[in-house]
């Protein structure tokens, strides 16, 4: 370790770092803009100056920028000198020179860097009297709003923009104090990663746009340390409530999963929460006066109890996008037999062969060791779309190979603008086996969209080629571009690596063998690497935690037979939608005949339009609860604020009033692996409590006047150390829970986050990193995956050569259910298509924006006839040619819907148009 | 004894002084422009609202007895949608006043804001809203902000140039 001087104190710091990144680990305050800790150096803005001197005698040193020196043994600095103070004073001076009175206007104003930074540096009064310069505005789509004169050309923003999250749309324009940021013309960021820019930006150039629409200033906000719901990443989030409103979500720091960055649908999905289709009572519906009455909370319990006093005919459904706990709550009181998750079965059977491969064979990799990784076998699905956050590491990773060429001529990896330099186009490869381009095509360096059937014999050559001995290389003359030419490709570079990874996923609709081929591709990987890696996405926020408990693995598909068969008389849906899973005509047949539904949801979704008893409960926002992530991560999230009228956790409803601790207790009980479940949650304590409000906090004596002038006491919590109130600690270093909000003396920033961690990159401190369920893999046990040869693809059934395989498409902004409830991000999301290559349409005689009629066919290849759903699902044609031939694609949750299980075939026929009209007169 | 009747005598002497207590309320006190009583909101010059809902007001007051939402008006103006200051609570010290970047919070010399029912203490946007600049008649916050409004374009706010032409090559 070496040990340096600064102001006269000597101090060990880590070696390999630079100084200001040493500085902040000391807590010693020095201010920076262009130094981010993700995006690193580059030494630009010239704010970190220090003065460094050349040896004991030297006594009048000279000016260096810290973020770009790397610390060595015996060097001495000065922080304090009035030479270095005085020039990061005259420094931040010119900047604010063209700076614009905007503060109480301005979004960032009580969080903006550039406060911190100016009060830091000690220049307080304007002295600069001549002309501003100023900017035109750009509109920049739903989420971000552009504000240019505030900008102080700190570059941050295309670094993180273009060189971190591989966007292209957004660039710097113009020369010297000129310099502009924004996009070519106006329009919508390309990005799904563009809300980072919100907290990257040091200013408010790029603020918040729907936080903007219910604004209120960051110490007014409550805040507690959450889990974000719209994907199985579960990176770690701050939501932030002010009376009653979930007014934003931003990023909370966890060094293994998201880091510093979240993805778009995570950052501006929270606003389900809000939706005016929310919950807020407790209703039944009356069959003999076909009315719907408003219940009582006692009387809504005492319906609901009477309600499931029968137990025979009972079917309860559980949620992948509801809480480990309401779940568990759910399933004991109705007993395991009655319990089904919202999988289908087919998604079922590949989480639990997940589940056992985690446990059984490797365990799971995180985030962080995916962007060490040096080598990138991707198949099936665009990461992008289904769990974005992956996909963001993946462009990490790319990066390695330029970074390890740096070190050899001995360039540290945090000197961003010279690693770039030396890295040039040099990438670690990524190869991916996808049915069509994806989001990630740009880095990759070898792309195979060829039809299922032959990605699958690719996988199973890479295979043959990976647990061949390696000395064996003689292989007689390949054929170039054969299968067997990529597979070897493919497999050398998997082999060569280090930390070779493999990135898969589950979805909805996928082909099973090319998920059961990867799975025994990683296994052999593993065998062979201990430092290898899996990273498998599943489909929602808690999938791997439903699955855990519903040992049974009794799916979706048996409640739609049960429903049916007519055998269900009482119908009990937890937080999930069945109308995602089904056409709407057969669902409202099916529920037509069930007599008691009974809905808990925060949401009014169409399967609680049809509930007999609702149950309104609370969004994850508004209740303690655990989750288990896509690496079987179990993580806690913390209850930002009380559910407002009848709105109460679904675990509240399903137990009455058992305390939550008490839940916590019986479900760590459940499964071996779940045992450590309470260490999450900490020891009630009467003396330590961590405080959801800031100190600042203002209008306690007057936000309520409204409804009545005397104060409202503020609610308690009884289920955790948090307080809904200023009470407790606020945020400090010493903390043994995560803090709830992150500021700081000085630091009102997001870049406070450098006061909560003992080194730049490590967690915050008091924060739990989750516990993995599965942290320990056996190598050598048998492996079901590996020993079950991978079915070949089939053929389409025999009788009908017109069938094309159909496989879905995914979207971001379209798929997930909470998070389509959000205007802004249904804005952005894309009118549904049929997709498939242009040789395809042209043997099929049909053009682009077509309108088509599609029909499903069942395994024996008989169409799935029914004249009403074809007709409501008429979709136009859209023409892409990176999709194989044979192969259609539908959006995910229209496959989802047609609830077809196993492979699923389409036939396409153009509609029409005389034959609709005559039918419709 | 004698210091008692040296009391007794300054005591009698005061019967003979002039009276301190004036007969309010049919007497006024005179109170200074600057006294610090009830609480106004004013406007700019151009007879628009002048709080722009920045919360320092709020932040500041040590009772925490002002409360207040944002919203924008179309052209990106920011006010306050509903601005509360709860006077049960208040203790006129002014430092919502001295917060103001925009000087539209004010102290005003009326003190006079008994009620029977406390309820009343609440004072509400419209109840606070009057209808002049109050103690400051010229400043107008957005000629000086750099924030783009209805008839003020960009580049068009005091001290300011025109804005940048981006595609400019000119050193
Ligand atoms: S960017 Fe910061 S300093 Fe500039 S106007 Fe906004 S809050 Fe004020
Ligand atoms: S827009 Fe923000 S991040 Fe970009 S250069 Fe300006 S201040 Fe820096
Ligand atoms: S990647 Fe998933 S978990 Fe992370 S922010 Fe996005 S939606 Fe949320
Ligand atoms: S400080 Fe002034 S401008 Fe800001 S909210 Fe209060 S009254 Fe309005
Ligand atoms: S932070 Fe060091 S120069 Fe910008």
């Amino acid at each position: 370790m070496p040990e340096i001087n600064i102001d006269g104190k000597t101090y060990q710091v880590a070696a390999g770092k630079n100084l200001l990144q040493a500085c902040q680990e000391l807590k010693l305050q020095l201010p920076y803009f262009c130094w981010h800790p993700a995006l690193d150096s580059v030494g630009s803005c010239r704010q970190c100056a220090v003065l460094m001197f050349q040896n004991d005698e030297d006594t009048r040193g000279r000016i260096t920028m810290a973020c770009m020196t790397a610390v060595a043994d015996g060097q001495r600095f000065s922080i304090e000198a009035s030479k270095a103070q005085k020039f990061r004073q005259l420094c931040i001076e010119a900047t604010m020179t063209g700076h614009p009175h905007d503060c109480p206007v301005c979004e960032e104003a009580g969080e903006c860097h550039l406060q911190d930074m100016t009060l830091i540096s000690g220049h307080i009064e304007r002295r600069f009297q001549g002309p501003k310069r100023t900017h035109k505005n750009q509109y920049l789509g739903p989420f971000i709003n552009h504000e240019m004169n505030r900008c102080i050309a700190c570059y941050r923003c295309v670094r993180y923009y273009r060189d971190y999250s591989g966007g292209t749309d957004l660039n710097v324009f113009a020369s010297r104090n000129n310099v502009y940021f924004g996009r070519a013309e106006a329009g919508i960021l390309d990005s799904e990663f563009s809300g980072n820019l919100v907290e990257v930006c040091p200013t408010g150039v790029f603020t918040d746009k729907t936080y903007s629409q219910h604004y209120s200033r960051k110490w007014d906000l409550q805040s507690s340390p959450a889990v974000c719901v719209h994907c199985s990443v579960g990176c770690n989030i701050f939501p932030a409530e002010r009376d009653g409103i979930l007014r934003r979500v931003t990023n909370r720091y966890h060094p293994d999963l998201n880091g510093h960055f979240l993805c778009d649908r995570g950052r501006f999905g929270y606003d389900f929460v809000n939706h005016a289709k929310r919950t807020e009572h407790a209703w039944q519906r009356n069959n003999s006066s076909q009315t719907t009455e408003q219940l009582t909370s006692q009387q809504a319990l005492d319906s609901f109890s009477s309600y499931l006093g029968n137990t025979e005919q009972l079917l309860a459904i559980g949620s992948s996008r509801s809480s480990l706990e309401n779940n568990f709550c759910l399933q004991s009181l109705v007993g395991a037999e009655n319990f089904y998750s919202d999988n289908s079965a087919q998604l079922e059977t590949q989480l639990h062969n997940l589940l056992c491969y985690y446990r059984d064979i490797q365990p799971s990799s995180d985030l962080k060791k995916l962007e060490a990784s040096d080598a990138v076998l991707l198949i099936g699905a665009d990461v992008t779309q289904s769990a974005p956050r992956i996909a963001l590491s993946i462009r990490q990773m790319i990066k390695n190979a330029g970074i390890a060429k740096a070190a050899t001529i001995g360039v540290a990896y945090w000197s961003a603008a010279e690693v770039q330099n030396i890295r040039q186009d040099l990438k670690s490869p990524l190869h991916i086996i996808s049915n069509h381009s994806t989001r990630l095509d740009d880095v990759a360096c070898s792309i195979d969209n060829s039809h299922p059937a032959q990605q699958l014999a690719l996988i199973n050559k890479i295979c043959s080629y990976l647990s061949e001995d390696k000395s064996s290389d003689a292989e007689v003359s390949i054929q170039e571009n054969s299968i067997a030419a990529r597979a070897k490709a493919i497999s050398q570079d998997l082999l060569r690596a280090e930390k070779p990874f493999i990135v898969t996923d589950i979805h909805a609709g996928q082909s099973v063998e090319l998920f059961v081929a990867s799975l025994k591709l990683s296994a052999i990987l593993y065998r062979q690497n201990k430092h290898a890696g899996l990273i498998c996405a599943v489909p929602w926020a808690n999938s791997l935690g439903l699955a855990l408990l519903n040992s049974r693995q009794q799916n979706l598909d048996s409640v739609l037979q049960r429903l049916e068969q007519r055998t269900v008389k009482t119908l009990v849906i937890l937080e999930t939608d069945l109308y995602r899973y089904c056409p709407t005509e057969k669902m409202d047949l099916l529920l037509a005949d069930v007599a008691n539904i009974i809905v808990l949801d925060h949401l009014i979704t169409p399967s609680a339009e049809q509930a007999d008893l609702l149950l309104p409960s609370a969004s994850f926002a508004e209740q303690h609860g655990s989750w288990v992530n896509f690496e079987a991560r179990l993580q806690n999230s913390v209850k930002c604020f009380t559910p407002a009228k009848q709105r109460r956790p679904a675990h509240r409803w399903l137990t009455a009033n058992t305390p939550f601790h008490s839940i916590v207790k019986d479900l760590s009980g459940v499964a071996d692996c779940l045992s450590d479940l309470p260490s999450l949650y900490s020891i009630q304590s009467a003396d330590f409590h961590s405080a959801r409000k800031t100190v600042r906090e203002s209008g306690r004596t007057a936000l309520h006047s409204y409804i009545d002038i005397k104060d409202i006491q503020p609610e308690i919590d009884l289920d955790s150390n948090y307080q809904h109130s200023q009470e407790g600690v606020a945020s400090n270093l010493d903390a043994s829970q995560s803090p709830a909000y992150i500021w700081s003396p000085g630091w009102n920033s997001s870049e406070s986050l450098n006061q909560f961690q003992h080194s730049v990159s490590g967690a915050i401190q008091g924060a739990h990193p989750g516990l993995l369920l599965f942290a320990k893999g056996q190598a050598d046990s048998t492996c079901v995956a590996e020993n079950q040869p991978a079915d070949s693809i089939k053929d389409p059934p025999a009788d009908s050569k017109s069938l094309l395989r159909a496989l879905p498409y995914q979207h971001i902004f379209a798929d997930e259910e909470l998070s389509s409830y959000v205007a802004n991000i249904k804005q952005l999301s894309p009118t549904d298509s049929i997709k498939i290559n242009a040789l395809q349409a042209q043997r099929l005689g049909l053009v682009a924006n077509q309108l088509l009629d599609y029909c499903f066919a069942a395994a024996n290849g008989s169409l799935i006839e029914n004249n009403q759903t074809q007709r409501t699902a008429a979709l136009p044609l859209s023409i892409d040619d990176s999709i194989a031939t044979g192969v259609v694609l539908l959006p995910a949750l229209l496959l989802q819907r047609a609830a077809v299980s196993g492979d699923c075939w389409l036939k396409l026929a153009a509609i029409d148009s005389a034959a609709e009209e005559s039918a419709d007169a | 004894m004698k210091s008692q009747l040296k009391t007794l005598a300054k005591v009698l002497k005061h019967s003979f002084s002039s009276l301190d207590t004036v007969q309010y309320p049919e007497q006024q006190p005179y109170l200074a422009p600057r006294y610090r009583g009830r609480i106004v909101l004013t406007r700019d010059p151009d007879g628009v609202e002048r709080c722009v809902a920045c919360n320092l007001c709020a932040t500041v007051c040590p009772v925490d007895c002002i409360a207040l939402q944002k919203t924008e008006l179309e052209d990106g103006r920011w006010i306050a949608q509903t601005f509360d200051i709860n006077f049960a609570r208040c203790i006129m010290c002014g430092f919502c006043e001295e917060a103001c970047p925009t000087h539209a919070i004010q102290l005003t010399p009326d003190f006079e804001m008994a009620e029977y029912d406390r309820q009343n203490l609440l004072y509400r946007k419209e109840h606070l809203l009057i209808d002049g600049t109050g103690k400051y008649h010229d400043y107008n916050f957005y000629q000086i902000s750099g924030k783009q409004i209805a008839g003020k374009a960009k580049g068009a706010a005091d001290n300011e140039l025109p804005p940048v032409d981006i595609k400019s090559l000119l050193p």
